[in-house]
């Protein structure tokens, strides 16, 4: 009989990528006050080696990723890895180095440490909410994700409308964990234990006695869950936040939360009720059709307000609502029996999204800097002729949003709606249509910024501004990555597809 | 072979690269000049794989082995695989090949890519390097349309086709061309996006029952021909297929973007839109419905396209008749020809669709040829409307001249490129249904009355010009055609004229890959005709 401790040592190895995330935070947060003088004055050019250190740390975290092992048996230990860990790792770690990047011109130089420290709390956050095998384990792990990113969004300090996000962010945060909470408690009331797999085999065994409970849990942790994953109804923050923070946190927002939520999600659903269950149980069916509801509610919503948005980050964050609802279609299809599973579809498209998104986050700063003058559509005017090369790169990056060729967008879109139509039921199908439908209303607004970019004149004469090189350069490695995708998503499909393939209980 | 066709893809994509990449720096001239040696490149190089593939050895495919869509040089290399639990495979291929078919658009697009250039010389004149890079990219995803041979690199190169041609319009477009841009791009998109369900569902149900590369449409034709989907799930595909294509020809009630479109476009905007866009919908039908999807292509399609056809051509004719704008008669008339086109494919016999895919050359040609004289007197005098034009003739005898010559090609006077289309069209279609052949032939006749008034009106008679800003001396300095322009149109005459006295090397090229999409449906007859049949039996045996 081994004590949880010497549980932990054993599987202390299992998590070495974060655990050297997570030094590297203690030392910038341990070291970093003493470079800054008490009125919070720091040399100049400060940041940049904070963000040395930080590329660092992941790029180390990055190796012992890749060499590490990539699957190991999970029992009844506090962790598991397995081809859903290998995909997450690689994920959170290449989004990881661009946004450290993003956040070193955003940040100035006496809150650079602290900056940086949390993102990289935040990555570590991500990566162990896809290894941790325990209720317990999974709840800190997004809590690990959530408070980092309270103090990264209020870092910069900018104004009562950076206060207003970050508090408006915080408070709904709490609510949304403690939903996430009480449904994990109703599980474990459930089951009686906190393990993931010990979870899984009390269900199998009991599986008609604590089923109203266990549906009960699912509808809750769904609904905890889609706060983060920005799903309508639950999307009420995301407009206000993104408008009131920089560019580089907004790139944050729309990814990173993402992951984790769909992440958790794919963890804890299997144990509440059949998530895919065979056709004639009906426990499972309920979920889908919850997700599904879910779905369609937050694609229509995301694309019909989306329209009538001026301002751009505002207009990304229904867009970033939309786009979980095509990753939902996925979702609720489940690695069902067709050639392409559903869950594969969303991963993939986690990957394509992450790319295209952060890509115009980067290209936005990099033309605004740390200052905000890209605010509304209007700005935007005429950057084809200011900034010949930063319009080809949004543009790019917006026709992947759209979903057209050549773009890694359009891939995803394409395995989703495969995913969907292919399934077989009534439901897949009209979750596909739905989509069709919805990406063509998303089009409309997409295409309006590429027309307000390229055909409008210049709004003001004169010099144009100088452009801030770690966003140009992070904009152009996601814009060149969305044709990459596009191109050869062999390795990315292999990645994601390999875990589906395990997924089905 | 596929080296050369890689060429071809990757000539324009890199010039056009080129060009966007030093867009902020390069001169105007260099733009131009890159522009017109790369397209010309082109040129010779598609000429020469038609060269090429006319020496290749007919296929000896035996009769019924051959898949229905079988191209003769192939390249396949993975793109993404997808494997499913219970071994089901999905692939996804970086597929090009080449058929007679494909041969011929290739050729056509490569002919009117230059002519645009050559016209746009002087007509352009803000923002060259992006305006021929625009050109150059369509030039690619067009060619990569007619040679790709995966239903979703098909898809894909369809898709991209639009990204250009939006910019053409919305940037260098007339006055209302940011509308005319956005109805244009949201409307087609629209479109393709149901033709993507449909493409899905077609690739899905062969994939769910154990083809292992489904996305390949010669497997895949393969495939549906020894295991038909039944009748009511052909009908649903097809009319989602059908969706995307119909916008894109466009039949008539779809047809609302192109006028418009048209009209704002530039002049290679046009030329390109009219010339080989708008094939890219009966290239569909071609490659994607008639050979998957008998059953639906007779129940279904047939009465459709011939019923649409034919209103498509009375309705067109009749509003090219009226147009004021000769930019509109022309755009008008696209609409009207292209339903032959349709008539011609949908006669679903070897006769009707040789027709069908002649007329697609044909018109490209021939209306390709009208725009780029509509540009040019636009150039000249910055009106295009017939009541401020008359009598042409008299001061540019030699632009009149080729108006002339294209304007009988596009009637379809006999000894040029339009007449073997449509009489081959109609002759298939009558074999098919006579009604559908007869009410077609009508346009013919409208097609003539709406050009030639508008010829008589524009280029004879007492000279009228319109005021030049007030400078009526400006007129003077109004020349014939300069060998730039000569350079643009000869090209396409010689196309007109060769195909008008001898198709037969054409007809050649195509015939295999027609004829093994028609032995589909040989000794099959369409529903319609057998209700009609049953019918008449039943009344009389009443009495």
């Amino acid at each position: 009989m081994t004590t949880a401790i010497e549980q932990l040592n054993a599987a202390v190895y299992l998590i070495a990528p974060e655990l050297i995330l997570v030094v590297t935070v203690c030392v910038m947060f341990i070291t970093g006050p003493f470079f800054v003088t008490e009125s919070g004055v720091a040399t100049p050019g400060l940041r940049k080696r904070w963000t040395a250190l930080s590329l660092t740390a992941i790029g180390c975290a990055a190796f012992v990723w890749y060499t590490s092992t990539r699957t190991a048996p999970a029992g009844a230990g506090p962790f598991r890895i397995d081809e859903l860990t290998f995909y997450v790792r690689g994920l959170t770690l290449a989004a990881g180095a661009v946004l450290a990047v993003l956040f070193a011109e955003q940040i100035d130089d006496g809150h650079a440490a602290e900056g940086q420290a949390c993102l990289l709390a935040i990555l570590a956050g991500v990566n162990l909410t896809a290894i941790a095998n325990d209720l317990v384990g999974l709840f800190l792990a997004l809590e690990l994700v959530s408070i980092p990113t309270y103090v990264l969004l209020y870092l910069p300090r900018r104004g009562a409308a950076n206060q207003e996000a970050t508090a408006k962010y915080m408070l709904l945060s709490i609510f949304s964990s403690a939903i996430v909470l009480y449904g994990m408690s109703l599980l474990y009331g459930a089951s009686g234990t906190t393990n993931l797999a010990g979870i899984m085999a009390a269900r199998s065994q009991h599986p008609e006695a604590s089923a109203t409970l266990a549906r009960v849990a699912a509808a809750t942790l769904v609904a905890g869950l889609s706060f983060r994953i920005a799903a309508a109804p639950f999307h009420f923050y995301a407009p206000d936040v993104f408008q009131g923070v920089s560019s580089a946190a907004a790139a944050m927002l729309s990814f990173v939360p993402k992951v984790v939520g769909f992440v958790a999600i794919l963890r804890v659903l299997p144990l509440a009720g059949e998530l895919w269950p065979a056709a004639d149980s009906g426990d499972g069916a309920s979920i889908r059709t919850l997700l599904a509801a879910l779905a369609i509610v937050t694609m229509a919503i995301g694309n019909l307000l989306a329209l009538r948005q001026q301002h751009l980050h505002r207009l990304l964050a229904y867009s970033s609502v939309a786009h979980a609802g095509y990753m939902l279609v996925g979702l609720a299809v489940g690695p069902a029996s067709s050639p392409i599973s559903g869950v594969g579809a969303l991963l993939f498209y986690l990957a394509a999204y992450g790319v295209t998104t952060i890509g115009i986050f980067a290209l936005l700063a990099c033309v605004a800097g740390k200052g905000a003058p890209l605010q509304t559509q209007g700005d935007l005017a005429g950057l084809s002729r200011v900034h010949p090369a930063v319009a080809l790169g949004l543009a790019i990056c917006l026709f992947g949003l759209t979903g057209l060729p050549p773009t890694a967008g359009f891939t995803g879109k394409l395995n989703l709606f495969f995913a969907g139509w292919s399934d077989g039921t009534p439901l897949g199908r009209t979750l596909a249509i739905v989509m069709a439908i919805n990406a063509a209303i998303a089009a409309w607004y997409y295409l309006r910024l590429i027309a307000v970019m390229f055909l409008d004149p210049p709004a003001a004469e004169g010099q144009p501004g100088k452009l801030f090189l770690g966003p140009a350069v992070a904009g152009a490695a996601c814009s060149a990555a969305t044709v990459l995708l596009f191109v050869a998503p062999q390795p990315v499909w292999n990645a994601a597809a390999r875990f589906s393939a395990l997924a089905s209980p | 072979m596929t080296s050369l066709l890689f060429m071809l893809l990757l000539i324009p994509l890199a010039a056009g690269g080129l060009l966007l990449l030093f867009a902020g720096a390069s001169q105007a001239r260099s733009a131009r000049w890159i522009a017109a040696v790369g397209s010309i490149a082109v040129l010779a190089m598609s000429l020469a794989l038609a060269g090429q593939y006319r020496q290749l050895p007919q296929s000896s495919g035996a009769v019924g082995v051959a898949s229905p869509v079988q191209p003769k040089v192939e390249f396949r290399k993975p793109w993404l695989t997808m494997a499913g639990e219970e071994g089901q495979r999905m692939t996804l291929e970086f597929h090009f090949g080449l058929d007679g078919v494909s041969v011929a658009m290739i050729v056509l697009t490569a002919l009117l890519t230059v002519a645009c250039v050559l016209i746009s010389w002087e007509a352009i004149r803000e923002r060259e390097s992006e305006f021929y890079a625009a050109l150059l990219i369509l030039e690619t995803g067009l060619i990569g349309v007619f040679c790709a041979f995966d239903a979703v690199l098909f898809y894909v190169f369809f898709e991209l086709t639009l990204i250009p041609l939006f910019f053409l319009i919305a940037i260098w477009g007339g006055p209302q061309r940011r509308y005319a841009a956005v109805k244009f791009f949201l409307y087609t998109l629209a479109g393709s996006l149901v033709t993507l369900l449909g493409l899905v569902t077609l690739v899905g149900s062969a994939a769910a029952s154990g083809l292992a590369s489904p996305c390949s449409l010669p497997e895949l034709a393969a495939w549906y021909r020894d295991n038909p989907l039944p009748q009511a799930w052909q009908i649903g595909v097809f009319l989602a297929l059908s969706a995307g294509f119909l916008i894109k020809v466009p039949v008539f009630p779809f047809h609302t973007w192109l006028p418009l479109a048209h009209v704002e476009a530039p002049t290679a905007g046009s030329v390109l839109l009219a010339g080989v866009l708008l094939k890219l919908g009966t290239y569909g039908f071609l490659r994607l419905c008639l050979p998957m999807l008998p059953m639906a292509c007779l129940a279904v399609g047939l009465p459709m396209a011939a019923i649409l056809g034919v209103v498509g051509i009375v309705y067109g004719s009749l509003c090219a008749l009226v147009q004021r704008d000769v930019k509109k008669l022309v755009a008008y008339s696209s609409v009207a020809h292209l339903g032959f086109c349709m008539l011609g494919l949908f006669a679903l016999n070897s006769e009707g669709i040789t027709g069908g895919v002649l007329q697609m050359i044909n018109h490209g040609l021939s209306t390709g040829a009208l725009f780029l004289i509509v540009g040019m007197f636009y150039d000249r005098y910055h009106t295009r409307m017939v009541d401020d034009l008359g009598g042409l003739a008299n001061r540019l005898p030699l632009m009149a001249a080729a108006m002339v010559f294209v304007s009988m090609a596009s009637v379809g006077l006999p000894g040029l490129n339009g007449f073997p289309g449509e009489m081959l069209s109609l002759a298939g279609m009558f074999r098919r249904n006579s009604f559908y052949a007869a009410a077609g032939a009508l346009g013919l006749v409208l097609g003539a009355w709406y050009l030639l008034t508008m010829l008589q009106s524009v280029f004879f008679g007492p000279l009228k010009e319109p005021a030049l800003g007030g400078e009526s001396a400006a007129h003077h300095s109004v020349g014939d055609l300069s060998l730039r322009e000569l350079g643009a149109l000869a090209p396409i005459a010689i196309a007109i004229l060769l195909i008008g006295v001898r198709p037969q090397p054409l007809v050649d090229m195509i015939r295999p890959d027609v004829e093994a999409v028609a032995r589909l449906y040989e000794g099959r007859r369409a529903y319609t005709e057998i209700a009609v049949a049953d019918r008449s039996l039943a009344t009389e045996q009443q009495p």
